[in-house]
């Protein structure tokens, strides 16, 4: 953390302000202004960002800049007063909810269980108000204290009404409402309780406040936070000729929302879907470089993203969010939809895919900028005094050297063994039969059973050196990304399960797909042949002999899905992340191969914007039953963990959206 | 007719466990499997064999090593004779020649250099088992 004593609202303009990267939240000013300071506001122009209004009141207290959402700062005491954790943050469940109240259904954006949600609190007296974002015009919004139903109402969902004029909406219109700086229409009454709704730079701005307990942080109760990849304002959709582009008539839309892709829904009831992809470079600086998708600090966080029309998703986080939540659902507010836990694991794995967008994008961008900065040096500075590292430094290299070398005699010994293992196979079985003083010894049978042995080594080795060589590759960005046009029943399960088959054979296993014939797909054909090809190697190298290996290909998010199963050793469950590591395992049997199978799959997964999930558990009278069905329901499931001849599963599920090119019929069953 | 004597092949790899096992069932011997050092112990509990062809690296680096050692201070194993595969060379640093109660001490009865070839493994369990 910077030195707070040096810092003052200079420094929040240098490092933020004027490097475009102030997301308007208001924080600032609104720390300033509820402690009666009174240095800075909101400009209250186009921009609205803050600036001095009287600089000899500043008190160079530095907080300004410690709240800021941009700066890092308090970024780890926040992470680990929630106990945060990859990849959405911690959440105690997630559900598709919506609200009963057929009015706040009519105005909201997805299902209204945010205003249902408020509305069970206000009525309660659990809450004073709630900071929400209200229309004041027919496109420009502003922030609002609710302290109604009526009033929540009035404020819900996206919605633009009436037939508009475009200067009627005043180029104003913004997906981002500044409801930080309302908390002081509050004024000096300190014994209220708020409930704030905001997206995750504003969640995050208040959970600093809280972190340094100072004012106005103390009346807000409850965080309702909001799924977002991006803010918009209108006029950045016009400048861009974005507007233009799609054919959008302005006076024609209806609403905005944000779920699987950006939509627009006009008043002729048309739905035009644009991908993020392309509205990338409407985003401002700010949210180009933010990292938090899933509102990982608010208390419950929402969206459109992963329910069914009509539904909100919520992830529930906190144990307040957990308790209001069940009541407002026992009260008659909130209908909770009818879903099962593989759902609830797609709505997480879709989330998951959006976390993942949002963070490449920020990198992407931190990278960008960083390279665009000039370098300062200096001035004076003698040119070899570059090159002088102080004793602290030199020992640090040192260090650095030293593990990075350990490192690589780790991996060479991991490599040799692993190697010399698949090489020690081949040999005893291509010399036993090119011996005849042993090959006169064996029947047809085991020759044949020699040579099948010699080839499955021989290809267990070929996927090692191909993978070693694509790791390599994808570590020095090397790895080529040629999409094309491929059908994946023809073109990819049905080559790898016929290379495989010898291997199938050998342990008496039955591999049972269920597939897409025509589902055809925009990938790297090559790359996606080795993932399909180390996920379907690994389920037959730790599935157990003589039981079936079950797969799926299908359509999902207008790409695909392929989830395979095996019986076997399974994954324990705190390996379930981890197997996805380099040079991780999880092998107690010691098959041996090249630790980075897995690794590969989440890369190749990466570079289509896809995901990778693993998830195991036991076989209980038939039923695969997972760690989180366990969790979910103790009681349910009792039987002794340490017992031998309990059938353990393990599923793997690669997912791929928005490459299908053709979208395909029924599903079909095929097998070997 | 002789007795068909028995050997207790233990290796991580299943693939080499079973080519060892066909081309030493090919010489009239009869081999058990364990793929790793409980599986071995196991086996031993049931019924003691003639011989123990051991794989030097399984789940750790020296777990045959271990092996070897428990073994070899059992009174019921200790006259079993073993036979150490290795996939290092021999400039690792053990010494194959040390004694009883040194540190690096090793008690096999041969070992070989993986990656072995079918006779040769035949030829030096036959020697082991006095056959020749």
């Amino acid at each position: 953390m910077k030195q707070s004593t040096k810092l003052s609202f200079d420094d929040l303009l240098t490092d933020v302000v004027d490097k475009g990267l102030c997301n308007k939240c208001g924080v600032c000013v609104s720390f300033c202004t509820a402690n009666q300071i009174g240095a800075i506001e909101m400009c209250g122009c186009k921009d609205n960002i803050p600036r001095y209004v009287d600089p000899d009141k500043c008190l160079k207290c530095g907080i300004c800049y410690l709240i800021c959402p941009q700066t890092q700062e308090l970024n780890e005491d926040v992470r680990e007063k929630f106990g945060w954790s990859a990849p959405i943050g911690q959440f105690r469940d997630i559900f598709s909810a919506r609200a009963t109240d057929e009015k706040i259904r009519a105005v909201a954006t997805d299902g209204g269980m945010v205003t249902a949600l408020l509305s069970y609190m206000l009525e309660n007296k659990i809450i004073d108000g709630a900071i929400v974002s209200k229309k004041t015009g027919l496109f420009n919004r502003e922030p609002e204290i609710a302290t109604t139903r009526e009033g929540l109402i009035q404020a819900a969902g996206s919605q633009f009404a009436e037939a508009s004029h475009l200067d009627e909406m005043g180029r104003k219109y913004s997906t981002y409402v500044p409801v930080l700086p309302a908390v002081r229409m509050f004024g000096p009454k300190r014994s209220i309780r708020v409930a704030v709704v905001g997206t995750p730079c504003q969640i995050m701005a208040i959970r600093k406040m809280q972190v340094l307990n100072i004012l106005p942080s103390d009346i807000i109760f409850f965080t309702v936070g909001l799924f977002c990849m991006q803010c918009f304002t209108f006029d950045n959709l016009m400048e861009k000729g974005f507007i233009k582009k799609h054919h959008i008539n302005p006076e024609d839309i209806l609403k905005i929302n944000v779920k699987e892709d950006f939509r627009l829904k006009t008043k002729s009831g048309v739905t035009i879907h644009i991908p993020f992809e392309e509205i990338e470079d409407i985003a401002g600086p700010a949210c180009l470089v933010c990292r938090d998708f899933a509102n990982d600090f608010a208390d419950i966080s929402v969206g459109g993203l992963g329910s069914p029309e009509g539904y909100t998703t919520s992830v529930v986080r906190t144990t307040l969010a957990k308790r209001l939540f069940t009541e407002a659902v026992n009260g008659g507010y909130i209908k909770i939809a009818d879903v099962s836990e593989a759902d609830k694991a797609e709505m997480l794995s879709l989330i998951e895919t959006f976390v993942e967008k949002k963070r490449e994008r920020a990198e992407r961008t931190t990278d960008i900028q960083r390279l665009s900065e000039p370098q300062e040096e200096p001035r004076g500075t003698p040119q070899k005094e570059k090159w002088f590292l102080a004793d602290a430094d030199v020992e640090e290299l040192c260090a650095e050297c030293e593990r990075l070398n350990r490192h690589l005699n780790w991996v060479i010994g991991f490599v040799s063994h692993e190697l010399s293992g698949t090489l020690g196979t081949i040999v005893m079985n291509i010399s036993a039969l090119a011996d005849p003083q042993v090959a006169e010894r064996l029947d047809e049978d085991k020759q044949k059973r020699m040579l099948l042995g010699a080839l499955g080594s021989l290809k267990l080795m070929q996927d090692m050196v191909r993978n070693y060589l694509a790791s390599s590759k994808a570590k020095s960005g090397q790895l080529d990304f040629s999409p094309t046009r491929i059908n994946l029943a023809r073109d990819i399960v049905r080559k790898v399960t016929k290379r495989l088959e010898p291997s199938l054979k050998m342990k008496g296993m039955k591999f049972i797909c269920e597939h897409c014939d025509e589902l055809e797909v925009i990938c790297d054909e090559r790359l996606i042949r080795v993932a399909f090809n180390n996920l379907i190697n690994n389920a037959i190298k730790y599935g157990s002999a003589n039981t079936p290996i079950r797969s799926s290909l299908r359509e999902w998010k207008n790409g695909f899905k392929f989830t395979i199963t095996n019986e076997g050793i399974g994954i324990p469950e705190d390996k379930l992340e981890a197997i996805f590591d380099e040079f991780s395992r999880f092998d107690p049997l010691g098959i041996g191969g090249t630790g980075l199978g897995l690794y590969l799959v989440r890369k190749i997964a990466d570079m289509h914007k896809g995901s990778i999930k693993a998830d195991a558990g036991y076989i209980l009278k038939g039923e695969f039953i997972t760690y989180e069905m366990i969790k979910k329901t103790p009681g349910k499931y009792v039987f002794d963990r340490d017992d031998k001849k309990l059938r353990k599963f393990a599923t793997f599920i690669l997912s791929i959206p928005n490459c299908a090119t053709v979208r395909s019929g029924s599903n079909k069953r095929g097998g070997n | 007719m002789a007795e068909q004597k028995s050997i207790l092949l233990v290796d991580d790899d299943p693939s080499f466990l079973d080519a060892a096992a066909i081309v030493l069932e090919g010489f009239g011997y009869r081999t058990i499997k364990a793929l790793n050092p409980e599986e071995c112990f196991e086996e031993l509990k049931k019924k003691l064999p003639d011989l123990i062809i051991l794989d030097v690296m399984m789940a750790r680096l020296d777990s045959g090593f271990d092996v070897c050692r428990k073994l070899k201070t059992d009174d019921r194993t200790k006259q079993i004779p073993i036979l150490m595969l290795t996939a290092v060379d021999k400039k690792y640093p053990f010494d194959f020649g040390s004694a009883a109660g040194e540190p690096d001490w090793l008690p096999v009865d041969d070992f070989l250099d993986k990656p072995v070839e079918a006779m040769e493994l035949v030829e030096h369990v036959r020697k082991l088992l006095k056959e020749k």
